[in-house]
């Protein structure tokens, strides 16, 4: 659906604008959904415990200080892991829709309502035809997830999905260094180590 | 060459290989670090050596923190409720708790029943590993105490052997001075030992926050230092000597109570010990070492149990010496060092290496030295003296044996003792009491009787400082001209003592908010009318100088640091004050005597940072001083080479000091700015090792402004975020109000965004705060030009000519206005400084200006750019097309500023290439 990428792309825009109250809207509709699907992955005990807002604003926070750098993407500029998957991920969507859509102009393959459930078996949202939902039209948003998805497997072990997820989720190097049992030395490093596999990914 | 250098697959490889070591050493089995480097460093050992011996330093403090303290003694007296007891507290405070899992309590005999002979009376105190009792001998009918072993779970096994070494350290020693162990037994499976009751308090009761008196010190210290002398004397190393573990127990009607004083001692210690009872007046109490519970016997009477193996760490951060707090084979001198921590705490009344956490405390005696009070020191230099010797970091340089400190302490008139043992405590006494009997004369050299008058008032006003060369041993006689040593940047010279100490200063004064401090020029004032002169000069309310004098002892470098504040209306001082300590540790001492010249002049120092921004790496913060002294905007390319060295250095030495990472940065723009590089790659790669530097501070500490002053640069200079970046170095310029650089930097961006008022307002704001840097004055009047006043551009460009030593820019800049006027006769006058005649043709004078291209750049720009200029001007044209994209593709940072304002790129702003870099 060609108005949901434009869609995104105008707020990615406007979010490079520093447009504050963009950001908000890009979090809320895309990326929030994101991180928690991200954190599913984690094991329990590495999961956020306590009110849904505070952890709601500690991602939040994390992402915007992501993004904020990141008025002019350029993988070299990039601050830190939102940053950067926000850039990967955002490019693998464009591409992703943009021959999508060109297939679409030619009555080619178009994927069903089922698509729109993840990996676990929840419904993400609605899909093209659900016009009774308000939200913004999960394409992009799925795309987006599987975007993230691949990325994450991409890292060559399950502590440095944990990290990812984790510093994405709003931790500190010393929150994880604490509940990985590792040292703040060693994230810091396995942090590094992600950027590097994630930047060379393209 | 670092982390971030290496690409995805080498990084992998390092990190796997410090995760493999981490995981050993948490468990006690890793290799020795330089075996790993040498069979997988490969060609990043350097990396792998940094990268295994930051985990090892950051293991080794958790480690600590997690196993100590164990407390396990307790020796209380029956009137426990004044007694500090080392059980007690550690319940108190819930380190140990008594039902967790790991330290759960097994069933104890209780009050009233009898245990082998003893009755058991009161309990005295109870902990996480065990009981004390009061308890009576029933068989000679006399007061004892009983200290019980009653843990369970995985730490009983190494708590029952420490009780077992406790008991067999203690069996091995009779004196006065230690806790007198008379049986050891087991219980239904609890093991008991039997030992002395102790009525009194502990010396960390006694010392609530307040020193002892001078001679209770020196009383004290002796009786402890006699204590030790018996344990090294039986082979036995005390480990964990600190207040806690002294206790001062009463003489009951004039006698040392029975069991102690029995005359089991045979040393003459002993006897010294009883003369000095019988002597002082205030003795009406005797020190009792207790815990020997981490004590153990000298390595070459006890093998076995003997293996020191890495990362088991124990002792109290705070107290532990160096060597212990590193694993390293512990021997007497440990327990030297420990009682120069308890003698410090005793003379100053604070702790020798003190912290909110413990790991601060066991950083603190990795790192740095204590410094005491001045004024303290000088009622008795000859136990500071002592203390300083005592606290020494390297076990060669300390006492060599307890009993030198015992008959030091005892030996009122030091120097009588220095004389007959000589060598042991070295010349540098006498000097060091020299140093300090003559202690006022320095001001009166500087100002007479001046220190007499009430300067608060004058303190309260200073506003702005500058601070020039200290004067030392190595100080040459003062230049004659005071005003042009004041416009000359440090250059590529190595920094003297003397001028490292007033950079590092400089430093350290910008956490003062409300103070405006001008950069370290490396001047030498001597006379009031120096100090007038500069003060009118630099435009500052005072000026910072001092004294520094090296001194070495044995092995080791001290300093003595006198600071100076001298008014610069009268060139009188108007406060002092002084610091000794251990070179290596100038960090500490200046934070401190910072805080003390902010207080005297009634301001606030900002803590050092969130936190995160500083380093406990005391050479790292050097490098990162000498690293901003080079990093001057008028400093040579070479000088800003030497820069860029410092903070490689600095970062070498801690790799997680975001400011040293940012120093970096600025460091390499400056020379992708200024630098001479024609190689775009060359230039390019700075850019990307600067963002990678600003990248990676940021990570560490988000709030590092540098780094966001780097980041900020970049952002406009090469990325074209003109809006974006001039509210960021707003909001910098906030948190840094009289920082000139960042208003520098709004300057320039404001002259680029054609905000021509606002950039002027910047640059004389930059150029007030930083009189002696000519590129600011400099950039003033290149605006004058842009903004068309070319009359007014020359002349204040002319002025400059005559006002800095070196003013190349501002002939450069001359050269630019001339060659854009078709003067050619005033540009070459002024490049060959002769009178050249009436007509000179362009050709003559291009020929003349290509060979003065490198020496007189237009301005700080780059050879390629300002080679664009000359080109352009040579051929009577713009900047072509081919030749713009060239230079637009390399990211030349000075092209934004260029491109929007200079003449010569006039053209080339039409073209599509121009378009995303126009500033509108």
């Amino acid at each position: 659906m060609p108005e949901s990428v434009e869609e995104f792309e105008e707020l990615l825009a406007k979010v490079r604008a520093a447009d504050d109250a963009a950001t908000a809207v890009l979090w809320q509709t895309y990326f929030e959904r994101l991180v928690r699907i991200a954190a599913r992955r984690l094991p329990a005990n590495l999961r956020r415990v306590g009110d849904e807002e505070d952890i709601a604003i500690s991602a939040f926070h994390s992402f915007v200080a992501g993004v904020k750098g990141d008025k002019f993407p350029d993988l070299a500029s990039q601050d830190n892991l939102w940053g950067l998957l926000m850039t990967l991920t955002t490019r693998k969507v464009h591409a992703h829709l943009r021959r999508q859509t060109r297939q679409k102009r030619g009555g080619g393959d178009i994927r069903g309502e089922s698509v729109f459930a993840s990996s676990n078996g929840e419904v993400m949202g609605a899909g093209i035809g659900d016009f009774a939902n308000v939200e913004r039209t999960p394409d992009v948003q799925l795309e987006l997830t599987e975007a993230c998805e691949t990325l994450l497997d991409q890292l060559p072990d399950e502590q440095l999905r944990q990290i990812a997820i984790m510093r994405m989720d709003g931790y500190l190097v010393d929150e994880i260094a604490s509940m990985l049992e590792l040292s703040k030395r060693a994230v810091e490093r396995r942090l590094q180590l992600i950027r590097k596999v994630w930047s060379e990914s393209l | 060459m670092n982390l971030s250098d290496l690409s995805a697959k080498e990084l992998a490889r390092i990190d796997a290989i410090c995760l493999d070591y981490e995981e050993k050493l948490r468990k006690g089995t890793a290799d020795q670090i330089d075996q790993i480097v040498k069979q997988y460093g490969g060609k990043q050992a350097a990396i792998l050596k940094a990268e295994l011996e930051a985990i090892a330093a950051e293991v080794a403090t958790h480690e600590q923190i997690t196993r100590a303290p164990f407390e396990i003694e307790g020796q209380v007296a029956s009137n426990g409720d004044q007694i500090k007891h080392s059980l007690l507290q550690s319940k108190s405070k819930g380190k140990v708790p008594p039902d967790s899992p790991e330290g759960q309590s097994m069933a104890l005999p209780e009050s009233g029943t009898m245990v082998g002979p003893y009755l058991l009376g009161e309990e005295l105190g109870r902990g996480g590993m065990g009981v004390v009792f009061k308890a009576t001998d029933t068989r000679l009918d006399r007061q004892v105490a009983i200290k019980m072993l009653a843990v369970t779970g995985k730490h009983r096994k190494s708590l029952a052997e420490r009780f077992q070494r406790e008991a067999k350290s203690l069996a091995a020693l009779s004196h006065p001075n230690i806790v007198e162990l008379f049986d050891v037994g087991n219980v239904g499976g609890v093991p008991y030992a039997v030992m002395e009751y102790l009525q009194g308090e502990s010396l960390s009761n006694r010392l609530v926050g307040k020193p002892l008196p001078v001679g209770e010190v020196r009383r004290l210290g002796a009786l402890i230092a006699d204590a030790l002398t018996a344990a090294h004397a039986g082979g036995v190393v005390h480990r964990d000597l600190k207040p806690d573990n002294i206790m001062l127990v009463k003489r009951q009607g004039g006698h040392a109570i029975a069991s102690t004083l029995r005359n089991k001692a045979t040393a003459t210690s002993n006897e010294m010990a009883f003369k000095e009872i019988n002597s002082t007046a205030e003795q009406t109490t005797i020190v009792k070492l207790i815990d020997f519970g981490l004590s153990r016997q000298s390595r070459n009477m006890d093998d076995d149990s003997d293996k020191t193996r890495f990362g088991t760490v124990m002792g109290t951060p705070g107290y532990m010496s160096p060597e212990q707090a590193r694993g390293e084979e512990v021997t007497f001198s440990t327990d030297i060092f420990g009682l120069g921590c308890v003698l410090f705490e005793a003379f100053y009344g604070k702790r020798a290496f003190d912290g909110e956490s413990s790991s601060q405390r066991f950083a603190a005696v990795l790192e740095s030295t204590p410094v005491g009070d001045v004024k303290r020191r000088k009622d008795d230099p000859a136990l500071a003296e002592i203390i300083d010797r005592c606290l020494a970091k390297s076990v060669n340089s300390r006492p060599k044996s307890a009993v030198d400190i015992a008959s030091a302490l005892r030996d009122a008139s030091f120097q009588a003792m220095d004389a007959n043992t000589g060598s042991v405590w070295g010349r540098s006494i006498s000097r060091r009491r020299f140093m300090e009997s003559i202690g006022g004369a320095f001001t009166g050299a500087m100002g007479g009787q001046l220190l007499e008058k009430d300067h608060s008032k004058e303190l309260g006003g200073i506003r702005s400082i500058a601070i020039v060369s200290f004067i030392g041993n190595n100080t040459e006689t003062a230049p004659s001209d005071i005003k042009a040593a004041s416009m000359t940047p440090v250059g590529t010279r190595a920094l003297s003592s003397e001028e490292q100490i007033a950079v590092m200063l400089a430093q350290e004064l910008q956490r003062i908010p409300n103070l405006k401090v001008r950069p370290f020029r490396p001047i030498v004032a001597r006379t009031p009318e120096d100090f007038v002169t500069l003060g009118n000069e630099l435009d500052v309310d005072a000026i910072l100088t001092g004294l520094y004098y090296e001194d070495r002892r044995g092995s080791k470098s001290f300093v003595e640091i006198t600071l100076q504040l001298v008014s610069s209306k009268t060139g009188e001082q108007i406060w002092t004050d002084s610091v000794v300590a251990e070179k290596s540790t100038s960090l500490l001492e200046q934070s401190e005597l910072v805080a003390r010249l902010a207080g005297a002049i009634n301001q606030r120092l900002m803590p050092r940072s969130d936190g995160e921004s500083s380093t406990s790496s005391v050479g790292s913060f050097e490098c990162l001083a000498k690293g901003h002294a080079y990093l001057d905007a008028d400093n040579s390319i070479e000088g800003l080479t030497m820069a860029k060295a410092c903070f490689d250095h600095a970062i070498q030495q801690d790799a997680r000091y975001p400011d040293a990472h940012a120093g970096l940065a600025l460091t390499q723009i400056a020379l992708a700015t200024r630098g001479t590089d024609t190689d775009t790659n060359a230039i390019l790669n700075r850019i990307q090792q600067a963002r990678d530097s600003y990248v990676f501070a940021l990570e560490i500490d988000p709030k590092s402004l540098d780094a966001r002053f780097a980041k900020a640069i970049l952002s406009w200079q090469t990325m074209f975020e003109y809006e974006n970046a001039h509210q960021e170095l707003m909001e910098i310029s906030i948190q840094r109000p009289n920082d000139w650089r960042i208003h520098h930097q709004l300057g320039l961006l404001e002259m680029t965004q054609r905000k021509d008022a606002d950039a002027s307002r910047s640059l004389l704001l930059a150029s007030q705060l930083n009189p002696q840097t000519g590129m600011v004055r400099t950039d003033l009047a290149r605006l004058e030009w842009y903004s068309g006043l070319n009359e007014q551009a020359i002349k204040s460009g002319r002025q400059l000519l005559g006002s800095f030593p070196n003013p190349s820019f501002a002939t450069g800049l001359l050269l630019d206005i001339y060659e854009e006027l078709g003067d050619f006769r005033s540009a070459f006058t002024l490049l060959e400084t002769a009178d050249v005649g009436a007509s000179v043709s362009s050709e003559q004078y291009f020929v003349a200006r290509k060979e003065s291209l490198e020496r007189v750049p237009y301005g700080p720009f780059g050879a390629l750019l300002n080679l664009a200029i000359f080109d352009a001007r040579k051929s009577n044209a713009g900047v072509s097309e081919d030749e713009f994209v060239k230079l637009a593709d390399a990211q030349l940072p000075a092209l934004s500023m260029l491109l929007n304002r200079h003449p010569v790129f006039r053209s080339a702003q039409t073209l599509d290439r121009a378009k995303p870099m126009l500033s509108s």
